[in-house]
């Protein structure tokens, strides 16, 4: 931080990396500063690209540059509890992205690592920075719709128009159950609900799924259908399905969500996500005979990840724990594994037993 | 249901309570009252009957109405159990010979938003249809009806509701409007927590299913938000659905209540969003169109929808919901065969 700006090292310059390079472009507390993947030539062209100083092909010369304040890892899913414990013991601050990790064991032992160290460690789950989210969040706690009753997700897997090119190598990783981990509609995408999910709603205390938990390469476990309840007595339910010529207008990926929370007094909605399928307004809300809507906000699904770049190192320069710390990771990992072995067992899981 | 319809009359009430009889033979210009149904069962100027009754006598008396040689229109839920919707499924087909129809009447399947959904899905507006989401929610009612006390009474005990009338009563539509849109349910999962010390005891739940021979999958919410008003002329509650399927998604935005304000219907498809609101709105339509289908079959000689085969699925998915709600596991419709009545 020599010069007031936290000095972040990516490691993984994959598709993803893309996305949380954003984060950088007008952030007054960190500075991309260097830049590690192991393919040939990738470092160093994001290096230029992105303006960073530095390029390793090695991760673990990244983590012994003392210059080097913080990293982002974005790496397959199985490297995620070997890198945070390497970066976390070489005493550099750890934004580690979603999902946490493919397994309880793993998620616990980074939770316990992050525990243990006097470094900030946070999983980052974008959604939970994406302003409608946010405003929804916001509008709960304010009292809006009163006490909170039930949430309904619903998930569109469709045809892009426009978006994110996925290559193959970021689907081949995906295709591997040791390296992508189990059932990607609930784990890898379905990280990104069970955390929105427990945003607003609170903790989990059962969950059951119904999948065969097949589907397409790169994406099993859908279609799907998920309900459980909350620790605090609420409900939920989601819905995920894959229509391969419904046409989702995206600048990403070409899928969307559409979410519902009911309240003893009113229902709040978020219409769109990462895409803009239904072409409504972010957020509406229903209560008294009045229905409002609310278009007040930036709705482009990148600008969450500018908004989680700036936390993190807002929170290393003014010593705060960022959103979501080891314990709330776990859980949403929980959340996920837990709707995938009710899927595979066929019977309700409670969070508690795995 | 019998006013301007061009094929019947309503031509007798019976009913026990002498004051309702007389208010309602005046109400509706009826010229012939009973205080006892069987006299009304045996009135030969009679041809057919809407049994509108507490649902432990809709076995009974559907099968005198039909012992009668009568039409017969069987108010939902159809039954209590399995068993006693396979007597009716007898008695039915015992009576068809002689040229005698039955249904069970359950008018969501007659208000015009669902019917324009199911249309739209069967012109393939939306490809192939894959996922089904329901919501009933019930609120602070403004503007609509105020239930008696006697029928408040009756639906609170169970031996003559069946009980669970958020799975069974209530639920009946919506289970029948699932199988409408997307056809038959093969197994459901209920999660709530059941207070039975309430008459909607299964509230807030989350019912999921799947379909029978395909991947199809669904989610029906029962929700109560007590200080939540929903604008309505009839029940303070109201029912969303949403079917999307490989191209689009269909949504209808309204039932019972008017509680949203928006358009009944919404298709997207391919980067369009088409909102319809040149449909019948009143769900009390329903009932007439309903009513109109039942004597329009008697003349035409046709089968009207539900059957009582149909309509003893759409109670084998409530009653599948209602035993995976106790049992904690997911229920497959085959296996309710064996099972007694519901509690």
């Amino acid at each position: 931080m020599s010069n007031g700006r936290v000095k972040v090292g990516f490691i993984g310059a994959g598709t993803i990396s893309y996305l949380h390079e954003l984060g950088y472009h007008d952030n007054e507390t960190g500075e991309l500063y260097a830049i590690a993947d192991p393919a040939p030539g990738l470092a160093e062209s994001r290096k230029e690209q992105w303006g960073a100083q530095k390029a390793y092909t090695d991760y673990k010369a990244l983590l012994a540059d003392p210059a080097i304040d913080a990293v982002e890892i974005l790496l397959p899913h199985h490297l995620h509890l070997p890198i945070t414990l390497e970066a976390l013991a070489a005493g550099k601050h750890v934004s580690l992205q979603k999902p946490m990790a493919i397994s309880m064991d793993e998620g616990r032992q980074i939770a316990a690592a992050a525990a243990g160290s006097d470094k900030i460690f946070r999983v980052v789950e974008n959604y939970r920075t994406y302003e409608p989210y946010m405003r929804a969040k916001a509008m709960i706690e304010a009292g809006e719709i009163g006490d909170l009753i039930t949430i309904r997700v619903m998930m569109v897997r469709g045809a892009g128009k426009g978006g994110i090119d996925t290559p193959p190598a970021a689907q081949a990783w995906r295709d591997d159950l040791a390296l992508g981990g189990p059932a990607q509609s609930m784990l890898d995408y379905g990280y990104h609900v069970t955390s929105i999910v427990t945003y607003f709603m609170g903790p989990i205390d059962k969950v059951n799924a119904m999948s065969d938990l097949d589907g397409p390469e790169g994406f099993t476990g859908i279609p799907a259908v998920i309900s459980w309840r909350h620790t605090a007595g609420q409900y939920g339910n989601w819905n995920m399905v894959t229509a391969p010529d419904m046409m989702v207008r995206t600048k990403y990926y070409p899928l969307d969500e559409w979410i519902e929370i009911t309240g003893s007094r009113g229902i709040i909605w978020t219409n769109r996500c990462t895409g803009d399928l239904l072409g409504k307004p972010p957020v509406e809300m229903y209560r008294d005979g009045e229905m409002r809507s609310y278009s007040d906000m930036e709705t482009d699904w990148g600008d969450s990840f500018r908004v989680a770049a700036q936390n993190f190192t807002d929170a290393i320069v003014n010593g705060t724990q960022p959103d979501m710390d080891g314990e709330e990771a776990v859980h949403a990992l929980a959340f996920a594994l837990g709707a995938i072995k009710s899927a595979s067992e066929g019977r309700d899981v409670k969070l508690a037993e795995l | 249901m019998y006013v301007d319809n061009p094929d019947a009359t309503l031509h007798a009430i019976a009913d026990q309570d002498s004051d309702t009889r007389a208010a309602r033979a005046a109400e509706w210009g009826v010229g012939k009252t009973y205080a006892d149904y069987r006299e009304l069962l045996a009135d030969p100027d009679i041809d057919a009957v809407e049994i509108i009754l507490p649902h432990h006598l809709h076995l009974p008396v559907t099968s005198e109405a039909l012992a009668a040689g009568k039409h017969v229109s069987l108010q939902k839920p159809m039954c209590l159990s399995l068993d006693e919707a396979d007597q009716i499924i007898a008695a039915s087909e015992a009576s068809r010979a002689s040229g005698q129809l039955f249904r069970v009447f359950e008018n969501f399947r007659s208000y015009e938003p669902f019917r324009l959904a199911r249309k739209l899905i069967d012109e393939g507006e939306i490809g192939d249809p894959l996922s089904l989401r329901m919501k009933n929610i019930s609120g602070h009612g403004v503007g609509g009806w105020t239930h008696t006390p006697i029928a408040r009474a009756w639906r609170s005990d169970t031996a003559q509701s069946g009980g669970n009338l958020s799975i069974l009563d209530h639920g009946y539509h919506m289970a029948s409007i699932a199988m409408y849109l997307m056809g038959h349910v093969e197994s459901v999962h209920t999660l709530s927590t059941r207070n039975s010390a309430d008459a909607f005891p299964s509230t807030p739940a989350m019912i999921t299913f799947r379909f029978a021979n395909n991947d199809r999958l669904g989610s029906w919410e029962i929700v109560r938000a007590p200080d939540l008003l929903v604008r309505t002329n009839y029940y303070g509650d109201d029912e969303w659905v949403e079917v999307t399927g490989t191209r689009g998604v269909v949504l209808v935005n309204r039932c019972s209540g008017d509680m949203l304000g928006v358009p009944p219907v919404t298709l997207y498809r391919d980067g369009v969003t088409r909102q319809f609101s040149d449909v019948e709105l009143h769900w009390d339509a329903s009932f007439r169109d309903g009513g109109r289908e039942f004597t329009r079959a008697i003349m035409d000689g046709t089968q009207p929808d539900l059957d009582a085969v149909e309509a003893k699925a759409v109670l084998a998915f409530c009653l599948a919901a209602i035993k995976s709600e106790s049992d904690h596991s997911e229920i497959t419709l085959n296996e309710m065969e064996s099972e007694g009545v519901t509690g």
